[in-house]
């Protein structure tokens, strides 16, 4: 009685762990032995058979076990849906790493791709391949936390601290703290020749400085403090410390808040600032 | 009970999901799950105790069922419907890739139609990732973009009421002129006949909105256009806005046109950009900007002549 018990309970866990990753039946057995349940290669291998004679959907790619469809599942209709696939055919166009991926999309929901929607993206999104070879190795290294990197970038060797990839109309971008040139930089993707991790062992990069600002009137009210900003208040007035961000970074920011923000110290920074905005003032005056 | 063994697959697992398969789409009475195992298993003989060891199976596994009483004649049923096909870890990563490329160039409209979609299929998704984080978005009602969308293609007035995080709870009549998207929040600019001017609205912060009655004044829609030329190189190394459409370009310079409804985010752009826009046609564009860059200078030479 209770072999018939584990039985069912083996079959809904092989279907869990295969959910939650491709495995392969070694794999498989070893999550089931954690769970206290002893099955054999044999055995699992019989279960697998029994999930695809009851109907759903299975892969055996480069060793591994994919699931791609229920008989469970009734297909819905979302317009969200068919913009997603879009986007994951446009990007991923020959990536077999991304197969499994869209087929389940496809399985799970009725998707009624026109050409129209297809258009849209195409429009949208210009990809190239180098882009998307590219796009692949920064979503790696971020998962993989290894966000110091070495860029060759339109013949330049470059020295990044990775943030995000950030999409716009006129391209893909890979924004990074630039260590080489100490400065925030967007990088087009599809100019980048080469990203590799960097070895080198000093990992971590901090800005010179850290900045203090002054912030008034109604940006005292509304400001949103930024990663790596603290903030000390009084009477009539908050000072913003920043020691995360390059100052350039700053800069720009503090530009955009006119005469609602001060940098107070240090005063190398406060002098640089002040030149800034006096050569600002010149060039729009020449214009 | 030992596993039986045709053609190598185990017969115990194949019950239990047929069992479950006919339990999904409708409650059953034993001998409509009897029949239906017997049916599809290819099986002769399917006693009471093994159904009754199938079921309490399917309960140790985690499925919600129960047996109804005498009045429902002792039906089994599922209380809910099971969900086996999910998005792994990895693959949901990619869909929130995705959503952020989704949130960054498409429109408001194609926006909410994918937070839509995830919403809706919050259990399909590893829930370990910001998958569902649309920012801006998040708060939005659908009825008042759906309500926002037939005043704009009606050309009705329409009557809001916002709410301000600073002000409080407030009215607004006008014409819709625009629905933006700035910094991954929506807005909506109304042109208010009472203010004379153009104001902009989060969108998630509108409580209500409905058709008003007929204002007096008539409305001219505003078209504003803001036009700058920027250098090549920032034009290839930073991302531009929604708002922003490319008119003209060669190997040094761009020409842009900017469609935004409210010339603060203009002047705020242009701020940002700073020596590499090398031409405003708009004179008095132009001398806002400096008058903010030289009030801006100003309390830092007042602070020195102190």
């Amino acid at each position: 009685m209770s072999g018939s018990i584990d039985s069912g309970v083996k079959i809904f866990l092989i279907l869990d762990i295969l959910f939650e990753s491709p495995k392969n039946i070694e794999e498989i057995c070893k999550k089931l032995s954690k769970q206290g349940i002893k099955a054999d290669k044999k055995t699992v291998s019989k279960y697998l058979r029994t999930i695809k004679q009851f109907g759903f959907q299975t892969e055996k790619r480069n060793g591994k076990f994919h699931v791609l469809s229920s008989p469970f599942e009734s297909k819905e209709n979302f317009e969200g849906a068919e913009i997603i696939f879009c986007i994951i055919e446009h990007f991923f166009k020959n990536n077999i790493e991304y197969e499994p991926f869209k087929t389940k999309f496809e399985n799970m929901f009725n998707l009624k791709i026109n050409r129209k929607t297809h258009e849209l993206i195409k429009e949208k999104f210009k990809i190239s391949e180098n882009i998307t070879k590219n796009i692949q190795t920064v979503n790696n290294l971020i998962k993989q936390d290894k966000k110091e990197v070495n860029v060759l970038y339109k013949g330049k060797k470059l020295k990044l601290s990775i943030k995000e990839i950030k999409f716009a109309k006129n391209g893909i971008f890979l924004c990074a703290k630039n260590k080489t040139e100490r400065t925030f930089s967007c990088l087009k993707l599809e100019y980048i020749e080469s990203i590799k991790p960097d070895k080198t062992k000093i990992s971590k990069f901090k800005p010179e400085n850290g900045i203090n600002f002054k912030i008034k009137n109604t940006l005292r009210k509304n400001y949103i403090l930024k990663k790596g900003e603290i903030a000390h208040h009084f009477k009539d007035e908050t000072i913003i410390t920043n020691s995360y961000e390059e100052k350039e970074e700053i800069f720009s920011r503090l530009l955009k808040y006119g005469k609602n923000a001060e940098i107070v110290s240090p005063k190398k920074e406060r002098d640089l600032f002040q030149k800034k905005v006096k050569e600002l003032i010149e060039h729009y005056n020449s214009m | 009970m030992n596993e039986a063994n045709q053609k190598g697959i185990l017969l115990t697992g194949l019950r239990l999901l047929y069992i479950l398969e006919l339990l999904s789409k409708k409650s059953a009475s034993k001998k409509e799950v009897s029949n239906y195992v017997k049916e599809k298993t290819k099986i002769e003989n399917y006693s009471k105790e093994t159904l009754k060891l199938d079921i309490n199976s399917l309960i140790k596994s985690g499925f919600q069922l129960k047996r109804t009483g005498a009045r429902e004649n002792f039906r089994y049923e599922l209380l809910k419907k099971p969900i086996f096909l999910k998005f792994n870890k990895e693959e949901t990563e990619t869909a929130e890739f995705i959503k952020n490329a989704v949130l960054e160039v498409l429109d408001y409209k194609e926006i909410l139609a994918v937070r839509n979609f995830f919403n809706s299929n919050k259990e399909l998704f590893s829930n370990e990732c910001g998958i569902f984080d649309f920012e801006g978005f998040n708060s939005i009602n659908q009825k008042t973009m759906d309500k926002i969308d037939e005043l704009i293609q009606k050309n009705l007035p329409a009557r809001i009421i916002y709410s301000s995080p600073l002000n409080g709870r407030k009215e607004f009549m006008g014409y819709i002129q625009a629905v933006t998207t700035r910094n991954n929040k929506l807005y909506l600019s109304l042109y208010d006949d009472m203010f004379g001017n153009k104001l902009s609205f989060r969108a998630d912060k509108i409580q209500n909105i409905e058709a008003a009655s007929a204002v007096s004044k008539p409305l001219k829609k505003h078209e504003n256009v803001y036009k700058y030329t920027v250098t090549k190189s920032f034009f290839d190394n930073n991302p531009i806005l929604k708002s922003e459409k490319i008119t003209k370009t060669d190997d040094k310079y761009v020409e842009i046109e900017n469609y935004e409804h409210d010339e603060f985010f203009v002047i705020q752009r242009l701020l940002f950009i700073g020596k590499n826009c090398v031409k405003i046609p708009d004179c008095r564009l132009k001398e806002k900007i400096i008058t903010i860059l030289n009030d801006t200078l100003g309390v830092y030479e007042k602070c020195q002549a102190q």
